[in-house]
């Protein structure tokens, strides 16, 4: 899973919130849960937002301590919206106490620093001390909440890509529903890349293109041009909307290189057939 | 490092004090390059000389070539006449028209132009590296336009000399 980081914001709720949100959620009205978590965050008196080293944390931590528990309130896949109540908050708060600088320092060293399988490494994200700093405030969040017997909302865009969509309008055209521009959703996920050779094919080009064996016959060519006196394919895989580079380096793959993510949203963008409507 | 050129795009209804005078302008560029918001900029390295006069009409002329292609660059309304900056502007209209222009441009179209730069007076290089250069440069601007545009922001175009 690529380390990338993303939004999340943590507010202390009181028990009325969170039978709201519950309630709104058990009914259907999964864009009313939308509106009021918005709401709420914008009124929180003191949110804790982590965009920063989230991914880091979350990386360190997934499998030793689960800071993602929390009962979803939210149906839609673009958005990950969780209610902890006073029972996981303290254990939330208990275990996260419990991480040490040294032995976090392990984990992200373990997780986060070492290279990838592949060609394409994860964008540079922030180092370990400021990656602490926002662990501290987290450990200071959840102590606060639960000195206070208070749930908390776990609220963030889904660190997953967002996926646009067509729908009708009001004048009963189609048109495009699409996620304002965040480069995470636009980032190659480096878990697609892993099994592409780092140093150089050792087939033909064409043959790791269009062979059922080849290394990129799930990719889908979508340009071709040519850079450096060099060609090169630019491809997708699957649904997804982020690009890579292959170079054909005298019949066979050479570098690989990840597309850049405004890039990407362009290529994207030329490719919806409706008008395009932004969400947030 | 000088001539290094930076798209800032602002909120409509942002952009007032350009108006306000040469010295007001530059402290409305001063304050964009203060907050150095990664989002909502985006840089063009040297390359904007040679990415307008591919645009344009092959010279750095402020009105030279076809709108709105010619607007990516030195086509907007010049809100600084010193010599030693330049400061462009955009409204959100305008941004539009410039995304939608730059769209349908195809790398063997800008290759073509690139390639008469010399002729028209360009004393940079032209060869391959350096079209890759401009190329690299061009389509980040023109994806950074296509973003700009989807949110109805303005541009303000920056560049020292």
């Amino acid at each position: 899973m690529a380390v990338v980081s993303y939004p999340v914001t943590h507010l202390m709720l009181t028990t009325e919130d969170v039978d709201s949100l519950r309630r709104l959620h058990a009914a259907g009205h999964d864009l009313a849960v939308l509106a009021r978590a918005r709401e709420l965050d914008a009124d929180a008196a003191e949110p804790l937002r982590t965009e920063l080293g989230w991914a880091e944390i979350d990386s360190s931590l997934r499998g030793y301590y689960l800071i993602h528990a929390g009962e979803s309130v939210f149906g839609r896949r673009d958005f990950d919206i969780k209610v902890l109540d006073a029972g996981r908050v303290a254990s939330t708060g208990a275990a996260l106490a419990a991480v040490s600088r040294d032995w976090l320092r392990e984990r992200f060293t373990e997780r986060v620093l070492q290279e990838l399988p592949g060609p394409i490494q994860r964008p540079s994200g922030p180092g370990f001390d400021e990656v602490w700093a926002r662990f501290t405030r987290l450990t200071g969040f959840f102590a606060r909440a639960n000195r206070e017997q208070r749930p908390v909302l776990f609220f963030s865009p889904s660190r997953f890509w967002r996926p646009p969509r067509v729908e009708p309008g009001p004048d009963g055209k189609p048109r495009v529903i699409r996620p304002h521009y965040r480069p995470q959703d636009y980032t190659v996920d480096t878990n697609a890349t892993r099994t592409l050779p780092a140093d150089g094919g050792s087939w033909a080009f064409d043959a790791d293109l269009d062979e059922r064996d080849g290394v990129l016959y799930s990719w889908t060519e979508v340009d071709r041009f040519t850079r450096g006196g060099r060609t090169w394919v630019r491809m997708t895989v699957g649904s997804s909307e982020y690009y890579i580079d292959v170079e054909n380096a005298d019949g066979r793959i050479g570098r690989i290189e990840a597309v850049d993510p405004l890039i990407a949203y362009w290529i994207a963008r030329r490719g919806d057939k409706y008008p395009v409507v932004l969400e947030d | 490092m000088g001539c290094l050129g930076v798209h800032f795009s602002i909120p409509p209804g942002q952009g007032g004090q350009l108006w306000d005078g040469d010295e007001a302008a530059r402290a409305f560029v001063a304050e964009l390059k203060d907050q150095w918001d990664t989002y909502y900029l985006q840089e063009t390295g040297k390359a904007w000389d040679a990415i307008h006069r591919c645009l344009a009409d092959g010279t750095l002329a402020w009105a030279g070539g076809d709108w709105p292609r010619n607007g990516a660059i030195l086509g907007g309304e010049p809100m600084y006449l010193g010599a030693d900056y330049i400061i462009m502007f955009a409204d959100e209209d305008d941004v539009a028209q410039i995304a939608d222009g730059l769209d349908g441009l195809t790398m063997a179209w800008f290759r073509d132009r690139f390639a008469t730069l010399a002729a028209h007076g360009y004393q940079g290089h032209t060869d391959e590296a350096a079209f890759d250069y401009t190329w690299h440069w061009f389509e980040l601007m023109r994806a950074f336009y296509r973003k700009s545009a989807d949110e109805g922001r303005r541009m303000v175009f920056t560049a020292d000399q």
